[in-house]
Order: structure tokens, then C-alpha cells, then sequence
């Protein structure tokens, strides 16, 4: 009898753990362990936070972090999160060219993007090709880096400096402008540009009075404003950076000087710009190659989207440099991702392959590039747009017009001091 | 005539920002033989407060420029007496070492207060007409400043009992030391006074150019320059030295070109140590 019952008892426990060993067990179709997080992409860059260029280097800085940031948030790359490893180059060349070489040989980086400006990524393109790893680089518009160069292993993605001031080109032409007054800055790349556009200019017919060239760390320029005045030419010209915009501005105001049309390069098109000079913005023209109101889109978002993370991300407004740096990421994001899906790795072989050979699109704009020969890695397909501010009567803010190409301007004709 | 009256008043404009600059400079090496690397941030520094005390407090830029050199000089009396009085006497390259050390933290402190965003007082800058040129009133203002400051320095300097003891201090420590100066207290009142004459220099840059974390790092080389061309430690060699340098870059952007205008320093330099190693006022091998 105490037999018996004991032997169902031990039945019954025995269905019991059976039960709770099937519940607790795997579920048909689930996987037998979790799945492992993948690695990380290691993405390295070295960017301007102090020194001149660190007003341009804080949007390429936050530029990559807000794409990085919005790409991990949905999921990364296959699975693949991108991690950011970023060093201040101090806007100094030997200092950018000693730490990406301490990204390649120390941190041992997937993949680079490149600093702001040429002559910081000038010295760094051959380390790269010699370390083959693919280089995005995002902020340098001298196309000096790869012309005759043959580069393998690095692409350009802005606009080439050849092409800033085409707009204006058309636009003197179109607005019967006889004679031009410029100045710009003693770097390769705006150096380069100034030929061009001399060329340009020349050939149109425009009389270049003065053709002047300052040095980068050039502060008061009331002396050139005052030179240039004296000139009398009906469009006054600077090709250079941010400060020396500012700068120029104040002083052309110091001197008097009015002319007819003034067009003070790429960098006036940036809301810090009216936080510096105010009133003295009305009516500056200068070049754009991004626009917060273009409809573009890229692997991570569309232009909107960038736009407004970036309003609330920074508390700012986003200019074409941070627009180019997120462009770099979606640039390289595409490409790691056609690796995966066609290697099932990522093959730097293959994103090199894929960011010379393809024909595509990021927030920044049109993205290709010259595939091969000695010119392999400029950019060919991107544009710019002339733009001009102008101070709206009722309100007296500053307002962002443009001018050029046709089929995206806001006002027909630039206003004239 | 009127290109005359042009060329010297913008040369003086531009040489005044120098002189007010590269003086207290002159003045921390002449007393302490302190090679003060940190100058330039301490120019800094002091465009910054102004800048604050004026957008953010509401100041006016005038007011906002004084409280700002008075900060600036308890700044600096802090910083001698807890920092740069522990290397006095030391060989130079100490000071040198340490008051570079001490500018890439206060660059790195800008850097994380104030952004790395150019910053200007808008001031005056609507053009007046004088002698046929034009020139922003406050170009004008820093002018007049300028020289106010440089008289000030010199009366001082001349008739003051303490400026007597800073140019003793600067002649020989160990005599004033013999005479009953108190050649540490004149060290405190000189790095304060240097300090001060940074942050009027720093609102004036801020007035008339713009602000950035870095920007003190710009112009410290070429205020060594002035530095060495006024004769080292010389408080007047330092001022005409900036008025100089500013008349050669003007003449020089003028005449030539832009592009060589920042070189003309150099070359000033260079040709004068030829002919007059000392410097315009310093003292000469035996003299000292």
C-alpha cells in the first residue's frame, strides 16, 4: 500500500520536472543563445577644436557625432554600431598628420574621415593610401589633393573649390558688372580657387583692378578695404575664411568702403556670421554648396531630418560644414553596407571600391567622384548655389536669399548697397 | 597730404593695440625676467569678461572694459603670488615652461566656457570722416585710449614712489633690495599692472576684431617681437616698438602688398638686432 503510493508520487514528480523542464527549455524556432553583440566599426577622424580653423572644426566635430548618433540609433550597419574615435588636430598640419597616424597605427581605426580644410588633409591623403585604409574627406575642397595625384584610397566629397563661385561668374555676367576688386587668402586651395575664378572672370570680359593675396593669420584689414575702395570697382570679392569674413566686413565699414556688389566668399552663408557683424550683413553676397532648404537625402536621413536633430541636438543651426561631415558618414555607412550585403564582411577593398565607383546621394548633395587615372577621387558631381542676405524692412532681421542657380532662387535680382 | 594723415593715423591705430599688448608683456619680463608665454591668454581672457559683462550684464563696452582690467589684474596678482612667484629667479626657460603650460589651460578652460564661436562688442563701428578718410569711430576711441593708457604708464612708471620701485626692481633687484624695496610686493603690483594692461588690450581686440579661445596663441609671437625690438623689459622700448610695427605693416599693405605686411615684424626684427642686438631701448651688455 505505502508502496503503491509512494511510486505515484515519485511518478508524479517525475512528470512534473518533466513538464517544468520542457517549459523552461528552448521554444521551437528561438535560437539556442542569445545572439552576440557584433563589433563595432571603428571610424577615426581628427578635427579642428582649437586653433584657426576651430569655428569650422566644431561643425565638422558635431557633424560626425550627430550622424554616428542617429545611425546607431537605428541599429548601425547590419548590426554593426559605428564608434567615433575623434582627436583636436589644434588646426596644426604636422599635428593632424601625426594623429591619424596614431588612428591607423595605434588605435587601428576601420575606416577615416577626413579634417577640415586642405592643408590639413593635404599632408595626410598619401599616409592613407600607404596604410590602405579608405578615407572620406569631407571638408577639403582643394582638388590639388588628388589632381595628377592618383589616389587610391581617398575620395573627395565636397564641392571642389573650382566650382564656389561659379554663380557669381554668371551672375556678374548677367548683372553687367564691368569691373572686380579681389582679395583671398594665401592657402592652396583658395589660391587655386582665385586662379579659376580670375580665368572665369577674364574670359567674360570683367576687369580684375585688383588682385590681392593676404595671409591666413591676416587680422586688420583696413588697409586692404581702404585699397580696395580706392579702386572703384562695381563688385568687391574676398575668397577666404570665417574670420577674415568678419573681419573684412568691419573693416570695409571702418573705411567707408560701399561697393556696388559685394561678394565675401563661402563662409558668409553661416548664422554666425550675422552673430558677428550684424547689420553689416545686408546685402553681402557669397557662396553656398548646402542649403538647410534643399531637398536631399542620404543613408541616414533626409536633409529635414538632419536639420531639425541638429536644431536639437546643438541648439544651432547646422551650416554646409556639418552638413558634409554628416554627409561622410552616410557616405561610408552605404558603402560598409553593400560589403556586408555582398561579401558578408566588411572589406575595405570593397568600400573602396564602392565609394570610387558609385554614383549616389547624401543630405550634403550629389555624390561622385572621378573612378579612375591620375585625377582618381575628386569630386565631379556636387554644385553651389550664390546667396546673398538681405534685411527684411519690417522686421529687421537678416534673411538668407538666393540668387543662383535660377531654379532655386528666392529673388530675382541681389540687393545693392 | 591726405594719404599722409591716413596712412599715420590707421598705423597708429592698428601700432596702439600692439603697444598696449606687448607693454605689460615688457613690463612682467623687465621685473621678474619671467618669460610670460601666457600673455596672449591673459589678452584673452580679458576680451572675454568684457565681452560677458557686456552681453550678457549689460554693461556698457567703457565700463565693461575697466571692470574687466581690474579683474584681470587680481587675476594676475593671484597668479604671481600662488604660481609664477615660485620660478622667480629660476633660468628662463622655467618661466617659459610653465606660463606655456599655463596658456593651453587657460585655452582649454575658453575653449569649454566660452565655445569655440567668434565674439565681438558691437561698438561704435559707423565710419567718421577725418581729414578726408574714414575710419570706425571706434578705431578712433582705441586710439585715444591707447594713449591715455600709455601716458598713464609713464607717469607712473616716472613719478609714482611704486612705479620708482618697479623700474628699480627691473634696473637691480639686489640693489632696490638694499635700498628697502620690497621687491616682492613690486613683483605682485607689475604682474597685476601687466594683467590689467592685457584685459584693456583684450577689450580693445574685442572691440575692434573678434574673440576666440586661441586668439592670444596668434598674437603672442609678434608680441615677443615688439618685445624684443623695444629692448627686453623696456616698458616705452615695448610701446614705440608696437607703434612701429604697426606703422611697417601699414606702410607695407599700403605700398607692397597685404601678403607681406605680417612679415614686416620679422624683418624689422632682424635688421635691427644687426645693427642694435639691445633692442631700441635696452640696456647693453654692461650697462645693466
Amino acid at each position: 500500500m505505502i508502496r503503491g503510493r509512494f511510486f505515484r508520487i515519485a511518478r508524479s514528480l517525475v512528470v512534473l520536472l518533466a513538464a517544468a523542464a520542457v517549459a523552461c527549455g528552448p521554444q521551437p524556432g528561438a535560437p539556442a543563445q542569445p545572439e552576440a553583440p557584433k563589433p563595432p566599426i571603428r571610424v577615426g577622424a581628427s578635427v579642428s577644436l582649437t586653433g584657426r580653423y576651430q569655428v569650422e572644426g566644431r561643425m565638422t566635430q558635431q557633424g560626425y557625432e550627430l550622424a554616428v548618433e542617429m545611425l546607431n540609433a537605428k541599429g548601425g550597419v547590419n548590426g554593426h554600431r559605428f564608434e567615433l574615435v575623434t582627436y583636436d588636430n589644434q588646426s596644426d598640419a604636422a599635428t593632424t598628420t601625426s594623429l591619424y597616424r596614431k588612428l591607423i597605427f595605434e588605435d587601428k581605426v576601420d575606416f577615416l574621415l577626413g579634417p577640415y580644410g586642405t592643408p590639413l588633409t593635404r599632408p595626410v591623403a598619401p599616409l592613407v593610401d600607404q596604410s590602405q585604409i579608405p578615407m572620406i574627406t569631407t571638408e577639403a575642397a582643394g582638388t590639388e589633393i588628388w589632381r595628377g595625384q592618383n589616389l587610391r584610397w581617398s575620395t573627395q566629397l565636397i564641392t571642389p573649390v573650382e566650382r564656389y563661385n561659379v554663380g557669381l561668374v554668371e551672375l556678374a555676367k548677367r548683372l553687367g558688372i564691368k569691373s572686380v576688386a579681389y582679395v583671398y587668402a594665401n592657402t592652396p586651395a583658395l589660391v587655386q580657387g582665385a586662379e579659376t575664378d580670375r580665368g572665369l572672370l577674364t574670359q567674360a570680359g570683367i576687369s580684375l583692378v585688383l588682385f590681392e593675396r593676404y595671409e591666413p593669420d591676416q587680422v586688420d584689414f583696413n588697409v586692404l578695404a581702404s585699397k580696395a575702395k580706392a579702386t572703384n570697382a562695381d563688385l568687391f570679392v574676398m575668397n577666404g575664411y570665417f574670420q577674415d569674413a568678419v573681419n573684412l566686413t568691419k573693416a570695409m565699414s571702418a573705411v567707408g568702403y560701399q561697393p556696388r556688389y559685394k561678394y565675401l566668399g563661402f563662409t558668409v552663408v553661416t548664422e554666425d556670421y550675422i552673430k558677428s557683424v550684424g547689420d553689416l550683413a545686408h546685402c553681402v553676397m557669397g557662396s553656398a554648396n548646402w542649403l538647410p532648404i534643399l531637398k536631399t537625402k542620404g543613408f541616414i536621413a533626409t536633409n529635414e531630418e538632419f536639420v531639425s536633430r541638429f536644431r536639437a541636438k546643438y541648439g544651432a543651426e547646422p551650416d554646409y560644414r556639418a552638413a558634409t561631415a554628416f554627409g561622410g558618414v552616410e557616405l561610408l555607412a552605404e558603402a560598409i553596407k553593400a560589403s556586408l550585403d555582398r561579401t558578408g564582411k566588411v572589406d575595405k577593398a570593397f568600400v573602396r571600391d564602392y565609394i570610387f565607383n558609385t554614383k549616389t546621394a547624401t543630405v550634403f548633395g550629389p555624390y561622385e567622384v572621378v573612378a579612375w587615372g591620375a585625377d582618381a577621387g575628386m569630386q565631379v558631381g556636387a554644385g553651389s548655389y550664390t546667396i546673398q542676405w538681405q534685411k527684411e524692412p519690417r522686421t529687421g532681421s537678416m534673411k538668407l536669399e538666393v540668387l543662383w542657380p535660377e531654379q532655386y532662387a528666392t529673388v530675382k535680382e541681389p540687393c545693392t548697397a | 597730404m591726405t594719404e599722409a594723415a591716413e596712412i599715420l593715423l590707421r598705423s597708429l591705430f592698428l601700432g596702439i593695440i600692439y603697444a598696449v599688448a606687448a607693454s605689460g608683456l615688457a613690463l612682467i619680463f623687465g621685473v621678474m625676467r619671467v618669460v610670460n608665454a601666457a600673455h596672449g591668454e591673459l589678452i584673452m581672457l580679458g576680451g572675454y569678461i568684457a565681452y560677458m559683462l557686456w552681453s550678457a550684464a549689460g554693461f556698457h563696452p567703457l565700463l565693461a572694459m575697466g571692470v574687466a582690467a581690474l579683474l584681470m589684474a587680481l587675476f594676475g596678482v593671484l597668479l604671481q603670488r600662488f604660481i609664477l612667484e615660485r620660478v622667480v629667479g629660476q633660468p628662463e626657460m622655467s618661466s617659459l615652461l610653465l606660463t606655456f603650460g599655463l596658456s593651453l589651460i587657460l585655452v582649454d578652460l575658453a575653449r569649454g566656457l566660452f565655445t569655440t564661436t567668434l565674439r565681438s562688442i558691437v561698438y561704435l563701428q559707423e565710419p567718421v570722416s577725418v581729414l578726408g578718410a574714414s575710419y570706425a569711430q571706434n578705431n578712433l576711441l582705441t586710439l585715444v585710449l591707447g594713449l591715455g593708457v600709455g601716458a598713464g604708464l609713464f607717469l607712473f612708471l616716472k613719478y609714482h614712489p611704486l612705479g620708482k620701485a618697479v623700474r628699480a626692481t627691473a634696473q637691480n633687484e639686489d640693489l632696490a633690495l638694499a635700498c628697502g624695496i620690497d621687491c616682492r610686493q613690486v613683483r605682485l603690483v607689475s604682474f597685476g599692472l601687466g594683467s590689467a594692461l592685457a584685459g584693456l588690450a583684450g577689450t580693445v581686440w574685442a572691440i575692434n576684431y573678434s574673440l576666440f579661445p586661441s586668439v592670444g596663441q596668434n598674437l603672442i609671437i609678434t608680441l615677443f617681437a615688439i618685445v624684443v625690438l623695444g629692448g627686453m623689459g623696456s616698458v616705452g622700448g615695448a610701446f614705440l616698438g608696437g607703434i612701429i610695427l604697426g606703422l611697417a605693416q601699414v606702410v607695407t599693405a599700403r605700398y607692397l602688398t597685404t601678403q607681406l605686411s605680417l612679415f614686416t615684424a620679422f624683418i624689422l626684427l632682424l635688421g635691427l638686432l644687426l645693427i642694435r642686438p639691445q633692442g631700441l631701448f635696452g640696456a647693453g651688455a654692461g650697462e645693466r
